[in-house]
């Protein structure tokens, strides 16, 4: 009737500043996959970039003029072969014909490419830095997976703990259905049933789309933070409840694996007080799959923030990544594609240092 | 037995769990006395409810019928112990401690041990501060563990270590009644000898009770006063230990000697 505690079946991640250079080797590698297997799809994608030069979103009647669309295909390499136009993407040498005079061009303009972490300008707005717009959409992604990260962490551990406390309860069943169902609804579905319920066709209660309201600039600062709340308030819980739903899940089996351990039933039998028991007992040990989980949790998020976005019409990165991918705008697409793959391994990364900070038996390893 | 004093009388004792696949009577009408100072071996096969009997002893689990009384010197007088609750039941809990099968698995991985030992002191009331580090790392030294030893965390223990940490803490709130399931079954024939000798002297010099879950008849032939065989639930012969393991009455304690003798 021995519990195998499941944490220690883990290896011990080995130390030292060797195992450090190579895990950091390998995600340099594992990112550069990503930067090549992400080229070659857009590239192998079917519709035409230069097709939308000039052209602003939506207005598809409008298309470019031949000569335009020559030139941009030039100046892009378009019809380059795709291990050059790679290795122009790459840096750091600029082989376009306005690049580094070494492979032919005027050096006049030449980038850095993504060696230089410079990832170019837009294909439509050929003023604007892809960096500089991605800083400004990241600003509306990142505070907005924080808060549901945390939102859902600090709604659905109690309720996990309190769930497992209770096992086998109506309590613990009805919560169990309802977080079964909730991780079941797709995002894009409960979003567009939130958006009729609170939207203006339906209670009318809360804006649906975008961040500020259109007099925005107008309110003062207590006003302003309120438009903000109600605007991010419904794509905060579309992006919060499958997470909620998943983290309450495995809050309640890591605790029921703990409470049925007998370093928790020995505290018990010690007569320790009940929350003794569960927090610092049984807690203590449940938590730490539960942080490590945090890491992979993230990238998910990010992912989400695609659908999230469009539907909700934010000014995030999921939503620059969308229209990136509509209008074939390369530079976008492996922009924003690059910056979530850099989010998931650092993601990873911070899965792997919380395992090794709340395991004593790594730490010590 | 009825000559000495009992510290643990068990009348009707009965629990069914209720499963899925419907309910499972793992106790029914278990009744017997333990003396102070007396060791006690439970054998059964596997499923026969000899683990649950050790949790209704501990309090972990509530009997559906039949009660527990327990008489510890230190109480002064008799305790319902099986329906004790609340604070009551947390500060009598000091007299009967547990010692499990998978010493690694008794352990909280996150702490040191020595702090495993320290926290009965501080619960209840025995020592605090400094002195209760000083009685920790004394209990330690009793049962073989150095100070430095006892100061690591579990997983850099030896299986041995460990249940002798598990005994220490088990120890340290000046428990009446030690309630042991199999508790030398994770460890080899040389660790199993040390750790039942220790368990020997320490309940010896404290006139301490002991029950014990085992499968090795040898160990219950050589540690046990008395056997009680448990079989689906109910007990189905008790008796001095050489009386029960030589001259088996009940064709079941029969069939478990002979299996234990091939
Ligand atoms: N928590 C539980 N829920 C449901 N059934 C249980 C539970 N614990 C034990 N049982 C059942 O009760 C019966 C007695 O189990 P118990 O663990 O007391 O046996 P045991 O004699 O200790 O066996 P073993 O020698 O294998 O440890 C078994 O049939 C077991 O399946
Ligand atoms: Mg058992």
């Amino acid at each position: 009737m021995v519990q195998g505690s499941s944490q220690r079946a883990f290896g011990v991640a080995g130390g030292g500043a060797r195992a450090l250079a190579r895990s950091v080797l390998t995600r340099i590698g594992v990112f550069l996959g990503v930067s090549v297997l992400v080229f070659c799809v857009i590239h192998a994608a079917p519709g035409d970039p230069s097709l939308s030069v000039g052209v602003d979103v939506g207005d598809a009647v409008a298309v470019a003029s031949d000569g335009a669309r020559a030139r941009f295909r030039a100046e892009h390499l378009l019809d380059a072969s795709l291990v050059r136009q790679y290795l122009h993407y790459l840096g750091p040498f600029d082989l376009s014909p306005r690049g580094h005079p070494w492979f032919g061009g005027t050096g006049e303009d030449p980038w850095g490419g993504l060696v230089c972490f410079d990832f170019g300008h837009e294909f439509r707005r050929p003023t604007i830095s892809v960096s500089s717009e991605l800083a400004k959409r990241l600003a509306v992604t990142v505070p907005l997976t924080a808060v549901a990260v945390l939102l859902a962490y600090a709604l659905a551990v109690p309720l996990g703990v309190a769930c497992a406390r209770r096992r086998g309860s109506a309590f613990d069943r009805a919560t169990s259905t309802l977080l079964l169902a909730c991780f079941s609804v797709p995002a894009y579905w409960a979003a567009l049933l939130l958006m009729l319920v609170f939207g203006a066709r339906g209670l009318d209660w809360l804006p649906m789309l975008g961040l500020h309201d259109k007099d925005a600039a107008e309110f003062g600062a207590f006003a302003s933070a309120l438009d903000l709340a109600r605007h991010a308030l419904l794509p905060v819980v579309v992006m919060t409840y499958g997470a909620l739903a998943y983290i309450a899940r495995q809050t309640r089996g890591a605790m029921i694996e703990a409470l049925e351990s007998d370093y928790v039933r020995a505290a018990r039998a010690r007569g320790l007080a009940e929350t003794r028991v569960v927090w610092r007992h049984a807690f203590s040990n449940a938590v730490f799959p539960l942080l490590t989980l945090a890491g992979s949790l993230l990238p998910a998020l990010v992912g989400g923030s695609v659908l999230v976005e469009s539907i909700f019409e934010l000014p995030g990165v999921g939503r620059y990544a969308y229209e990136g991918f509509l209008q074939r705008d390369y530079n976008v697409v492996m922009a924003t594609t690059l910056v979530s793959a850099l989010m998931t391994l650092a993601g990873l990364a911070l899965s792997d240092a919380l395992y090794a900070w709340f395991d004593p038996r790594v730490r010590r390893a | 037995m009825s000559s000495r004093e009992p510290i643990l009388v068990v009348e009707g004792l009965a629990k069914t769990y209720r499963t899925a696949a419907g309910p499972v009577e793992a106790l029914r009408d278990v009744s017997f006395e333990l003396a102070r100072g007396e060791r006690l071996a439970v054998v059964g096969e596997s499923g026969s409810g000899k683990s649950t009997l050790v949790r209704a002893l501990l309090a972990l689990v509530r009997p559906d019928a039949g009660r527990v009384r327990l008489s510890p010197r230190g109480a002064g007088r008799m305790l319902e112990w099986s329906s004790l609750a609340g604070r009551e039941l947390a500060r009598a809990r000091r007299y009967v401690q547990p010692v499990f099968q998978d010493p690694m698995a008794s352990l909280n991985p996150r702490r040191p041990v020595i702090a495993a030992v320290e926290e009965p002191l501080v619960v209840h009331g025995l020592a605090r501060g400094d002195a209760a580090r000083a009685r920790a790392i004394a209990l330690c030294a009793e049962v073989g563990l150095e100070p430095a030893t006892a100061a690591r965390f579990p997983h850099e223990l030896s299986l041995g270590q460990a249940q002798r940490a598990c005994l220490a803490r088990a120890l340290a709130s000046e428990p009446e009644l030690l309630v042991l399931d199999e508790p030398t079954s994770a460890l080899d024939v040389g660790l199993q000898a040390q750790i039942v000798n220790l368990l020997f002297a320490s309940a010896r010099a404290r006139e301490l009770a002991l029950l014990f879950v085992s499968h090795d008849l040898d160990l219950v032939g050589h540690v046990a006063e008395r056997v009680l065989v448990l079989e689906r639930g109910r007990i189905v012969e008790a008796g001095a230990v050489e009386q029960v393991l030589d001259a088996p009455r009940h064709e079941h304690t029969r069939a478990l000697v002979r299996a234990w003798q091939l």
